[in-house]
């Protein structure tokens, strides 16, 4: 299994008109969205940009989609497409735009990068936040933490990492659920009106 | 259900490790829950957080992407309700009635042949011959092989015998009255013969085959307009 089932499952609200469902699409997979798009456009507030405008092209797609593929390998199309187009018209734009297509796959310093964009106070609440999220992780006894890694920084599903750690799949999912329950605890206690707080769905 | 299994639930259909049921039940709680939800998106940002991805914040005044793109959708309307047996149908059922339909369009296109190879005798091929401005035109209006939805509203490329269009469904200059008629059912026949069964589409090929004709005497290449409306 993988994200597939969940993600067509809210899907098919948004297919069936609820708006609400799309959202909760664009917050689990915008961190990767921006990070796929700043392989193309570098500066933060350009990717950002340009996400929102491949979240929206998304929405407006949806009643095509038909579940053929992954949701997140039909919005990686999307975002990718929307990020080649924005670079096209910003090299026809008369402002000078840095650009170098040599390197679009490696890994850059986005913390460094989102300096020129963030203002202090949320740099420090992100800082704050790896800081917990970290801290929490290696508090974490050694069969959760090892669960929520393969499951978040290899992308593992839960039947693949049961045969890894050499145990049910139900051990695995509780595993993962106790270690994201033990940092959320740390995570919730840092901010207060700040990332992930209760927003009004539309 | 407690809280706690709640949140596992919830945990579990973030990672798509729900089954069906359980996770429309679920998101349906998700959906009504504000505390759910903030959960989602904390769960969220734990990943991005261990995968060294940008924390999306509110900044400079601003909201969050996830608001933005929430705040833009609210002018949006809300997408039409879809079928979902329509949206997410197995394969095999639409397999099912693709076959169907093959069968049925090419027992009617071999149902046509025959008789076609029947006017073909010296009799009657002098009548047809006599009267080729009148017959071909609507011989090639009908072998126009009917296009998907995608491209239904865009004008149809000429096949007219007169016309300019080079196309392997109608030949550029009747030779005979036979191969004049012949050739563009054959090309329709092989033009359709993705949605008919390999049986249909052996026996309808094989009736088209048993004359003296050869089609591809009788084809030009196949304009870009024609290739894409049919693939």
């Amino acid at each position: 299994m993988s994200d597939d089932v969940s993600d067509l499952v809210l899907v098919q609200r948004v297919q069936a008109g609820e708006k609400a469902a799309f959202n909760l699409l664009v917050r689990k997979y915008q961190h990767r969205v921006v990070k796929l798009v700043m392989r193309y456009t570098r500066q933060p507030a350009d990717a950002e940009d340009v996400a929102q405008e491949a979240f929206i092209k998304a929405y407006r797609a949806l009643p095509q989609f038909r579940g053929e593929s992954a949701f997140y390998t039909w919005l990686y199309r999307i975002a990718i497409n929307t990020a080649k187009n924005a670079i096209v018209s910003r090299a026809r734009s008369p402002v000078e735009y840095d650009l170098d297509l040599q390197n679009t796959e490696e890994t850059y310093d986005l913390q460094s990068r989102l300096a020129d964009h963030d203002t202090p106070e949320a740099l420090v609440l992100a800082e704050e936040i790896r800081t917990v999220v970290h801290q929490a992780l290696e508090a974490l006894p050694a069969d959760l933490r090892t669960a929520i890694v393969l499951r978040e920084l290899d992308g593992q599903s839960y039947e693949a990492i049961a045969a890894t750690m050499d145990c049910p799949v139900g051990t695995v999912r509780s595993r993962i659920f106790r270690a994201r329950e033990a940092i959320d605890r740390r995570l919730s206690q840092v901010f207060d009106g700040g990332l992930g707080r209760v927003e009004e769905l539309a | 259900m407690n809280e706690t299994e709640r949140d596992s639930q919830l945990s579990a259909l973030f990672d798509g490790e729900l089954e069906a049921d359980p996770a429309a039940l679920v998101t349906r709680r998700l959906l009504k829950d504000p505390a759910l939800r903030a959960t989602w998106g904390r769960y969220a940002l734990i990943g991005a957080v261990l995968r060294q991805e940008p924390l999306l914040q509110p900044a400079g005044g601003r909201a969050d992407l996830a608001d933005r793109v929430r705040q833009s959708l609210l002018a949006e309307p809300a997408l039409a309700p879809v079928a979902q047996t329509q949206v997410f149908a197995p394969q095999r059922a639409s397999s099912w009635r693709r076959a169907l339909t093959g069968v049925a369009l090419a027992a009617s296109v071999a149902t046509v042949a025959v008789l076609a190879m029947r006017w073909q005798t010296p009799a009657a091929t002098a009548p047809l011959a006599a009267q080729p401005s009148e017959f071909s035109p609507v011989v090639a209006a009908n072998v126009t092989p009917p296009q998907s939805s995608r491209v239904q509203s865009e004008p149809p490329v000429s096949t007219s015998v007169a016309g300019t269009a080079h196309s392997y469904t109608t030949p550029r200059q009747a030779q005979s009255g036979s191969a004049h008629l012949a050739a563009p059912l054959f090309n329709y026949v092989v033009a359709h013969s993705d949605y008919a069964s390999p049986g249909v589409r052996l026996s309808s090929l094989s009736a088209q085959m048993s004359g003296s004709i050869d089609p591809a005497e009788n084809t030009v290449p196949m304009t870009k307009d024609e290739v894409g409306a049919r693939h």
